[in-house]
C-alpha cells in the first residue's frame, strides 16, 4: 500500500509540472559541480552546476504543503552532513542554501574535499539530513553559451521567474558579467539566451566596471522585468531585461551602494508586517564590520530605491548606506540576525532559515525578520 | 582510480569493498561509517542471498577507516574496520602562467596549473603573496574560485578592489602589488590533490611588478611573421606586452579557416599556428577577439578601468593581414 502511494505521489508530480519540464529525462543525473540552488513553483529545483556550464532543473516531487518549519536549531549540522558525506567537517563546503517554498524544506548543496565531490542534501523540521535521491526524480540540464574566447565556467546565481529562468556568470578569463535567460519549459539542449551586463560603481564614482553578478533576483515592476543584482563592493543594480536581443549589451542602473569593502553572498525579498517591501542583501566584508560580531553581514533595503530612476537618485547619485551608522539613509539599514550567516534564504514573509558559522562550526536555524 | 585494501581489524564478519562506492558483507544488514562518526554514510542496502550490497552515494575516499557494521542472520551486530589507498598515487606538481612572470602593477589575474586536479575551496588559504620584505600580502586575492572544467587550471585573481584605482579598498588597503618591485607567490605544500594527495613541498614562484598599464593591446603593435607557401612553417605573433595566455588559446583565428594547432608561448608574449596541411600562397586575415585581454585586463575594446571623462582609447583595428607567397 505504501509503494502505491508513493508511486501516485510521484506521477500526480509529474503531471502537475508538465508545463515546468518538457521531456524531461527520469534517473541518472549525476551533478558534477554546484554554485548555487534556488526553487521555482511546484518543487522544481534549479542547480547551478559551473563545469558543466549548466543549469540543471530537478522536479523534486516536495510540493509541500508547507510544513516543514525547523522545529529548533540544529547546533553541529556540519558534523551530521560530514558523516553522511564520509568526510571530516572541516572538509566540506555547504556552497548554497534553499528554501522549497512550497514545503518550507531546506535543501543544502555541499562539497567534500578533497575530491570536491557534491551531493544535495536536505533537512526536515526535525533537523535531520537525507540526501537528495536523484534516481526517481525528473529533470533536465541546459548548457549555457560562452564567449568567444572563453566558456562560462562560474555560475554566481539562478532564479525562476513565471516564465524563464535567469542565471548569472563569467568566464573563466574575462572579468566580465552576463546574464543568461532560459524559457520555460525548461528542455534538455534548450538554447539560453546571453546579454553582457556593465553597470556603474557608484563607490568609484567615474570609474565604470565589468564587474560579474554576485546574486540577484528577478524583480517586476511597472516599468518591466528586471534583473536585480548584487557585485562585490557593494552597488546593487537593475538590469531591465524586457525585449533585449540575444548578444546585446545591458546597462545597469545602480540604485543602491552598501559600501565598498564587502562582497554579496545571497539575496532575497519580502514584505514585513505593514506590507512594506524590503530587498534583503547577505554580504561577507574584507575587514571586521564596524557594528558587529562577524565579517558577515546582512543588510536590508526599501524595495522604494529599486524603482529609482531619475538622474539624481541612480549611478553616481544612488543612495549609500552610511557605513558609520547601523541605519541610515531612510529605508536601509542592518539585519542583526544575520550577522555570521553564510547562507542565507527567505523562508517567509516573517522568516529566514540562517547557516551561521562560528569558529568553525555550522549551525541552522530559524531567525525573524524585522 | 586503482586501490587496494590497506589493512582490516580481524573479526568473524566477513566484509569486503567490492568498488569505491560498494562494501558486501555477509549478514542481513549494513550500516558503514567514517572512523568514529556516529551517522553512517550515505546510501543504499541491497540484499543479495546471502550477502548484503552497501552502496555509498558518494565514493569511498582513500586513507580513510570505515567502520563497517553487520548484522548477522540471527540478528546479532558485529563491526569490522577496512582501509583502503590509492596503488600508485601520484604527487601533484604546479607551475604558473605566464612564464617567467612579469606583471602590470596593476595585474588582475595569473594561472596557476596543476599537474591533477586539486582540492577546491581552500585556495585562499594555501596561498600566498609575499613582498620584499617578507610581509605577506593580506587580502590579496578575490574571494572567487574558478577552476578549468577539468579542475587543473586555477585562475587566480589579484584583488580587483584593490587593484581598481580609485576603488575605497585600493584607497585603504593600497594595491596588491608594489610598482616595481619582486615579489613572491608560494604554494603550501599541504595542498591535497582530489586523489588526497599532497603537493608534498612549498612551491615558490619569484615574479617582478613593473609598471601600470592601463593602455589597450594594439594589434598595430604586434608584428607578424607569415610563412612560405607548401610548407607547413608556424605563422607567428609577436606582442609588444604578455597577453592573457588562457585567452589566446582561441582569441585569435585564421580566415579563411585552416585547421591546425595553436601554441601559446610561456611568457605569453607570442603566438603560432600550424597548420594541419601545408599553406597555401594567398592573402589571409587574422581575426582577434576584442574581448582578448592583457594581464591588467585591458581588452581592445577599451582599459579595464574606463574613465567616462577620457576620450575613448579602443584599439583600433581587431584584425590583421598577411600574405603567403611561393
Amino acid at each position: 500500500m505504501k509503494a502505491l502511494c508513493l508511486s501516485f505521489l510521484i506521477v500526480s508530480t509529474f503531471g502537475a509540472s508538465a508545463a515546468l519540464l518538457e521531456s524531461p529525462q527520469k534517473g541518472g543525473l549525476q551533478i558534477q559541480s554546484l554554485s548555487s540552488l534556488s526553487f521555482g513553483p511546484e518543487g522544481l529545483l534549479l542547480v547551478a552546476e559551473p563545469a558543466s556550464a549548466s543549469v540543471v532543473a530537478i522536479q523534486t516531487g516536495d510540493t509541500g504543503p508547507k510544513k516543514e518549519r525547523l522545529a529548533k536549531p540544529v547546533a553541529d549540522i556540519g558534523a551530521q552532513i560530514a558523516a553522511g558525506l564520509g568526510a571530516k567537517k572541516e572538509d566540506i563546503t555547504v556552497k548554497d542554501l534553499a528554501v522549497n517554498p512550497a514545503s518550507g524544506r531546506i535543501y543544502l548543496g555541499v562539497q567534500r574535499r578533497p575530491d570536491n565531490a557534491v551531493l544535495i542534501v536536505s533537512v526536515g523540521a526535525d533537523g535531520k539530513v537525507a540526501p537528495l535521491n536523484l534516481e526517481p526524480l525528473a529533470w533536465v540540464r541546459i548548457t549555457l553559451p560562452g564567449g568567444t574566447a572563453s566558456k562560462v565556467t562560474n555560475i554566481t546565481d539562478v532564479a525562476f521567474d513565471k516564465d524563464r529562468v535567469f542565471a548569472t556568470g563569467t568566464c573563466n578569463e574575462e572579468f566580465a558579467s552576463r546574464i543568461f535567460t532560459i524559457p520555460v519549459p525548461l528542455k534538455n539542449g534548450a538554447t539560453a539566451s546571453v546579454f553582457s551586463a556593465e553597470t556603474y560603481h557608484v563607490a568609484h564614482r567615474k570609474w565604470e566596471t565589468k564587474a560579474p553578478i554576485q546574486s540577484f533576483i528577478p524583480y517586476q515592476s511597472k516599468e518591466g522585468t528586471f534583473v536585480v543584482g548584487a557585485f562585490a563592493c557593494t552597488p546593487v543594480a537593475k538590469f531591465k531585461v524586457d525585449d533585449i536581443q540575444s548578444g546585446a549589451q545591458v546597462k545597469g542602473v545602480s540604485m543602491v551602494e552598501l559600501g565598498s569593502g564587502n562582497r554579496p553572498l545571497d539575496l532575497f525579498s519580502y514584505s514585513d508586517k505593514s506590507g512594506k517591501e524590503w530587498l534583503v542583501v547577505q554580504t561577507q566584508r574584507f575587514k571586521q564590520n564596524a557594528f558587529g560580531p562577524s565579517k558577515m553581514w546582512g543588510a536590508r533595503i526599501s524595495m522604494d530605491y529599486l524603482d529609482a530612476k531619475a538622474p539624481e537618485k541612480i549611478n553616481e547619485n544612488a543612495a549609500r548606506r552610511d557605513e558609520k551608522e547601523p541605519k541610515g539613509p531612510e529605508g536601509i539599514e542592518i539585519v542583526d540576525a544575520l550577522f555570521g550567516a553564510v547562507q542565507v534564504d527567505k523562508l517567509s514573509d516573517t522568516e529566514a532559515v540562517v547557516l551561521r558559522d562560528t569558529e568553525g562550526t555550522l549551525s541552522l536555524e530559524v531567525a525573524a525578520l524585522p | 582510480m586503482a586501490f587496494s585494501l590497506l589493512s582490516s581489524i580481524a573479526c568473524a564478519v566477513e566484509v569486503r569493498m567490492t568498488n569505491l562506492r560498494q562494501v558486501k558483507a555477509l549478514g542481513s544488514d549494513v550500516r558503514v561509517f567514517r572512523g568514529d562518526a556516529t551517522e553512517p554514510l550515505f546510501g543504499s542496502v541491497v540484499k543479495e542471498g546471502d550477502h548484503v550490497l552497501f552502496n555509498a552515494l558518494l565514493p569511498l575516499v582513500p586513507g580513510e577507516t570505515y567502520r563497517v557494521e553487520v548484522k548477522s542472520a540471527e540478528g546479532v551486530w558485529s563491526e569490522k574496520r577496512l582501509k583502503f589507498k590509492l596503488t600508485a598515487p601520484a604527487v601533484p606538481t604546479v607551475s604558473i602562467a605566464p612564464l617567467p612572470t612579469v606583471l602590470p602593477a596593476n595585474a588582475l589575474k595569473l594561472y596557476l596549473h596543476f599537474s591533477q586536479p586539486m582540492e577546491q575551496g581552500v585556495f585562499l588559504e594555501r596561498i600566498t603573496l609575499q613582498r620584499q620584505d617578507g610581509s605577506i600580502v593580506h587580502g590579496a586575492f578575490r574571494e572567487t574560485e574558478l577552476w578549468s572544467p577539468d579542475g587543473t587550471r586555477l585562475t587566480l585573481w589579484l584583488h580587483p578592489g584593490r587593484q581598481k584605482t580609485g576603488v575605497n579598498l585600493n584607497t585603504d588597503e593600497g594595491p596588491v602589488l608594489q610598482e616595481n618591485k619582486p615579489h613572491r607567490l608560494r604554494i603550501a605544500a599541504r595542498w591535497r590533490s582530489a586523489e588526497g594527495v599532497a603537493l608534498g613541498k612549498e612551491f615558490v614562484f619569484p615574479f617582478a611588478a613593473g609598471e601600470i598599464d592601463h593602455a589597450c593591446p594594439d594589434p598595430q603593435r604586434w608584428k607578424i611573421t607569415a610563412p612560405k607557401a607548401g610548407t607547413r612553417d608556424p605563422l607567428t605573433i609577436t606582442f609588444d606586452e604578455p597577453l592573457d595566455p588562457a585567452m589566446l588559446v582561441s582569441a585569435l583565428k585564421v580566415k579563411p579557416a585552416v585547421a591546425g594547432v595553436v601554441t601559446v608561448a610561456t611568457d605569453a608574449r607570442s603566438w603560432s599556428f600550424t597548420p594541419a596541411a601545408e599553406w597555401s600562397q594567398g592573402k589571409y586575415l587574422m581575426e582577434i577577439d576584442p574581448l582578448l585581454e592583457d594581464l591588467a585586463g585591458n581588452n581592445l575594446i577599451g582599459p579595464f578601468e574606463v574613465d567616462r571623462n577620457a576620450p575613448p582609447t579602443a584599439a583600433k583595428t581587431t584584425t590583421m593581414g598577411f600574405e603567403v607567397r611561393g
